[in-house]
């Protein structure tokens, strides 16, 4: 960025700078010096050095009194402006209205934009008729209204920086509004306070107008009475004893928070070695430690009885998804969606959701970006609630349960681990939230922080943790409390590729262990080919299909199940018995149908010059051909439109180059036919 | 297209309960109104009520005064001098301090060195120290037998000391030394906000440095700019101790005229009058500010 200024310019700027910051700092370092000055004479330098203007400060009791009284002030000040501009700002955030919220902030902005005076005079009149002038209440609370815009302000803005899913987290884990409130977003907030309140504290010690309107004659706070003998008795030298004292306290306070920087800077870098040393051995989790999956061959019993949706897609694979291993710890509970729908505005970010998961069952929801996965999700997890239609975990409708209500546990996109908290705090949190024993919890803690092989780490901060650790907390905090289901939100597309295909195994295995239900989203359709017994295809808010990789492979539902999951050649015509018809040319359907149709044929059945190559065989140019690894990717140039053929690199065959002529065809029943 | 396994038998299902408040969003709604609750009162009662006597006492508050005396008085030219002169200070004030703001706080967001360190320990001094005694420290260093007069008289540069305080030069001097900070902090975050991406992109489309600043950088850190001259503006508008103090009755702004109306004349309907003038002039450029930049802005400086 030091692009835009180079050379001269930047000299210039530099020079500029340190004048500025002397002009700054200078006026305020004189007052020091002449402090210890001898005598009444303000001189710079002082001739003769001597504490008297600081023995005076203790020696004469007035300047006690009033800084006394002052300090009374400013500490009442400082606790109301901070308790009200803390909740003015946390309320204002929490408000979804944008109109309301904004008319608030304008509200709470306006004492800063209203001069003092305006505000004093009104005050005045106000405490006059009342007879509260000349007290400390009265003087405090003008104080903390008027500074109030300035809490406020950092506070929300802090709020602001905020990961929203922090506080959704703290809700999907059990815990109510308030508990939320209290345990996670205010010691989020503690530094912005913190800064707000010492602001306030220094505004309120250092106020006159108010002080001068509101007070009594023989109500003097220090303010007042500087301002007073600045004015009237000319420059008392006791003035630069005081600020030099407010000096050192300032500069104090920075050098303990430098400090205190400086040591957590270097506490981060060891434990930052230590977690990436901790990522190397963590993997692979075939032989996990505790309870072996139980292999189970009989049919899966299904808490929620025989689904009320019925049809299950056809199974027409023979690979059926492995069925659930069960242990004592948990057991997840089924979800029925009945024609679940959510709108934002009039369009439909869910439409009529409608299947369901069996329990136990590794479920994806794959969909293209804005397909409505996320809104499903949140759906489930109930930090929305649908506009039609019903959610069933188990036999329990839960459409319209608060979210700490629904014992789902949610792994998010962002992790969402408490910063202020340990590993173990994290993982104790949805604990703490249901009231478990502590005992208990410190058994619970240390059992799923085994199952995610981070045993070692309960006493680590957030921070010092990697992402793949980070991942594996998330994992473990979500299982702590034995969730009827587990909602995982792409849960791993912040890491790097080699971890991310650990972790989607560890992930399956545990959620086998533990026979689970789990939903999982993403957009990545390998992922879902790794890991799910079904995948929900998404799109435009719509389920598109639900079934098992295979069959949504082999036999997807419309085009765009096809093109999204795997390449594929699509081709639109008219059906008529056992052919379509296109172009004028007709291609073999792999069963009778009539209307129109979309054939789709995958890239890897069509044979290129097959010497038994029927008479509807495409006469394809090669326009481009690439190699992908494993599989040599050929574009074709055809009668129909562009085809696209892979082959598997086996050293057989030759590369064909762009402009060879090949004949295309397949088998007819390798292809698949669906409604256009 | 038609969804996997639609069942049509569930044309019938409704929705368990009415669709409207869960008690999800009761919940919310409960915890958001208790929150509120205190500092709408506070608000209420010591911002609100306060103004709203004024308004009523500056029409004569019950007196037998006519209604509009106060308002009339107004009119005076005196009061109207008083008026321009304090919109002066304000204004020439505000952008002193943003033309003197904006490359301490560019050097201290885009040029990595010591300088950002000692500038960030100055602006946390300056911010956090009395305004009375960064005020009284102009006193000494500029008058008559202050530190710059000495300096001055003493390399013989000037026979006389000159005139440097208790008038509006050293109410200028002291304005600027204490709102400056202000603006700095208010700039920083707008500026760190800005994506280098954006300057880099520019300048590798070929626009000159200059360009690049003047047609990216500068209306992007616009908004910032914004906020802190209101944030100056408003702050300079009423401010109190360092006309008092340095003006030397010399720069009479009219929050002095109305503390005079208070505490010499006892005219309490004047000074409710002058404080509505005020108050009006501050709420308009509130509302104006929020139409340029929204309101939003003030609320998004990155914290302190």
């Amino acid at each position: 960025m030091e692009l835009l200024a180079k050379g001269r310019t930047l000299t210039a700027m530099k020079i500029y700078g340190w004048v500025a910051l002397v002009l700054l700092a200078l006026p305020v370092l004189f007052l020091v010096p002449i402090s210890f000055g001898q005598g009444q004479a303000i001189t710079f330098p002082p001739r003769e050095l001597s504490f008297e203007w600081y023995t005076e400060l203790v020696d004469d009791p007035r300047w006690g009194r009033t800084a006394w009284l002052s300090l009374q002030v400013a500490g009442l000040a400082t606790l109301l402006a901070t308790a009200i501009g803390t909740a003015a700002a946390v309320g204002i955030h929490r408000i979804e209205d944008k109109r309301v919220a904004k008319v608030m902030k304008m509200f709470f902005i306006a004492p800063m934009i209203v001069p003092l005076m305006v505000i004093g005079v009104g005050l005045y009149i106000v405490f006059a008729k009342m007879k509260l002038l000349g007290a400390v209440w009265p003087l405090a609370m003008a104080h903390a209204i008027v500074v109030l815009p300035f809490v406020v302000m950092p506070v929300m803005s802090r709020l602001a920086s905020l990961d929203a899913a922090l506080e959704r987290a703290s809700a999907s884990l059990g815990a109510g509004q308030w508990r939320t409130l209290v345990f996670v977003t205010l010691p989020l907030l503690l530094p912005a306070i913190l800064a707000a309140a010492v602001f306030a504290f220094v505004f309120s010690f250092d106020e006159v107008v108010l002080a001068q309107l509101l007070a009594g004659p023989r109500f003097e706070t220090l303010p007042r009475k500087i301002y007073e003998s600045l004015t009237q008795n000319g420059l008392d030298k006791t003035i630069t004893s005081i600020a030099s004292i407010q000096l050192y306290l300032v500069l104090g306070f920075l050098a303990l928070h430098a400090l205190w920087q400086r040591r957590r800077r270097r506490a981060a870098p060891r434990s930052l070695s230590a977690a990436a040393t901790a990522e190397r051995f963590a993997p692979d989790t075939t032989g996990l430690p505790g309870t072996p999956p139980r292999p189970s061959p009989s049919p899966r019993p299904s808490p929620t009885g025989p689904s009320p949706t019925g049809k299950m897609p056809p199974m027409k694979d023979t690979i059926s998804p492995p069925p659930p291993a069960r242990t004592e710890t948990q057991r997840g509970f089924g979800i029925q969606f009945q024609r679940l729908t959510k709108f934002y505005g009039d369009k439909a970010a869910v439409a009529e959701a409608d299947f369901a998961v069996q329990p136990g069952e590794f479920l994806t929801i794959l969909g293209p970006s804005g397909s409505g996965k996320t809104t499903l999700l949140m759906l489930i997890a109930g930090f929305i609630s649908p506009d039609a239609g019903r959610l069933m975990l188990g036999e329990r409708d839960i459409s319209r349960t608060p979210p700490h209500q629904r014992d789902i546990g949610v792994v998010f996109q962002s992790y969402a681990l408490f910063p202020h908290m340990t590993v173990a705090q994290n993982v104790a949190y949805p604990l703490k939230a249901r009231g478990v024993p502590k005992a208990e919890q410190a058994r619970l803690v240390a059992w799923a922080l085994d199952r995610v092989h981070m045993g070692d780490f309960a006493d680590r901060r957030i921070p010092q943790l990697s992402g793949g650790q980070q991942q594996r907390i998330a994992l473990a905090r979500a299982i702590a409390f034995s969730p009827r289901a587990l909602l995982m939100d792409e849960p791993l597309s912040a890491l790097d590729r080699n971890l991310r295909v650990d972790m989607q195994r560890e992930i399956r295995s545990l959620q086998r262990e533990l026979g689970q239900t789990v939903i999982f989203v993403t957009h990545d359709q390998e992922e879902a080919l790794n890991m799910s017994d079904r995948v929900a295809v998404m799109n435009h808010g719509r389920i598109q299909q639900v079934a098992t990789p295979k069959d949504l492979y082999l036999a997807p539902a419309n085009s765009f199940v096809a093109d999204f999951f795997g390449e594929s050649n699509l081709f639109r015509g008219t059906a008529l018995g056992g052919a379509l018809s296109l172009g004028g040319r007709s291609l073999p359907l792999p069963a009778p149908r009539s209307g129109g149709a979309v054939l789709c044929v995958r890239p890897e059945v069509i044979r290129m010059d097959d010497p038994e190559a029927p008479g509807w065989a495409l006469t394809g140019t090669v326009t481009d051909a690439r190699f992908l690894g494993s599989l040599l990717r050929i574009q074709f140039d055809t009668e129909l439109g562009p085809v696209i053929v892979t082959r598997q690199t086996d050293g057989l065959s030759v590369a064909p180059v762009p402009g060879d002529v090949r004949r295309l065809s397949w088998a007819p029943a390798m292809s698949h036919a669906m409604a256009s | 297209m038609a969804q996997a396994d639609l069942n049509p038998g569930l044309g019938t299902l409704r929705p368990s309960a009415p669709v409207g408040m869960t008690a999800w969003d009761r919940q919310r709604r409960g915890l958001t109104l208790s929150l509120m609750a205190v500092p709408m009162i506070a608000m209420v009662v010591l911002f609100v009520a306060p103004i709203l006597v004024l308004v009523w006492m500056s029409f004569g508050g019950g007196s037998s005064n006519p209604p509009l005396a106060g308002y009339e008085a107004l009119l005076q030219p005196v009061y109207l001098r008083l008026l321009g002169f304090t919109l002066q200070l304000a204004v020439i004030t505000t952008v002193i301090c943003a033309v003197m703001a904006y490359p301490i706080a560019y050097l201290m967001v885009n040029i990595p060195s010591r300088f950002n360190q000692w500038m960030a320990v100055t602006l946390f001094v300056a911010l956090w120290l009395s305004f009375l005694a960064r005020t009284f420290s102009w006193i000494i260093i500029l008058q008559r037998r202050g530190i710059v007069n000495n300096f001055l008289v003493g390399t013989g540069l000037t026979d006389q000391p000159l005139e440097l305080v208790y008038n509006q030069f050293g109410v200028y001097v002291g304005m600027i030394h204490i709102l400056l900070p202000f603006m700095v902090v208010t700039l920083i975050p707008a500026m760190k906000a800005i994506d280098p991406a954006y300057v880099r992109a520019a300048l590798s489309l070929g626009a000159t440095p200059a360009m690049v600043f003047r047609q990216i950088y500068l209306p992007l850190s616009l908004p910032g700019l914004v906020a802190g001259s209101m944030l100056v503006f408003t702050l300079a508008f009423g401010f109190f101790i360092t006309p008092a103090i340095l003006g030397g009755g010399r720069a009479p702004t009219i929050v002095l005229a109305i503390r005079d109306q208070i505490q010499q004349l006892g005219n309490l309907q004047l000074a409710a009058a002058t404080s509505m003038v005020l108050l009006v002039i501050c709420l308009a450029l509130l509302v104006i500010y929020d139409r340029i930049a929204g309101v939003d802005r003030l609320y998004d400086r990155g914290g302190r």
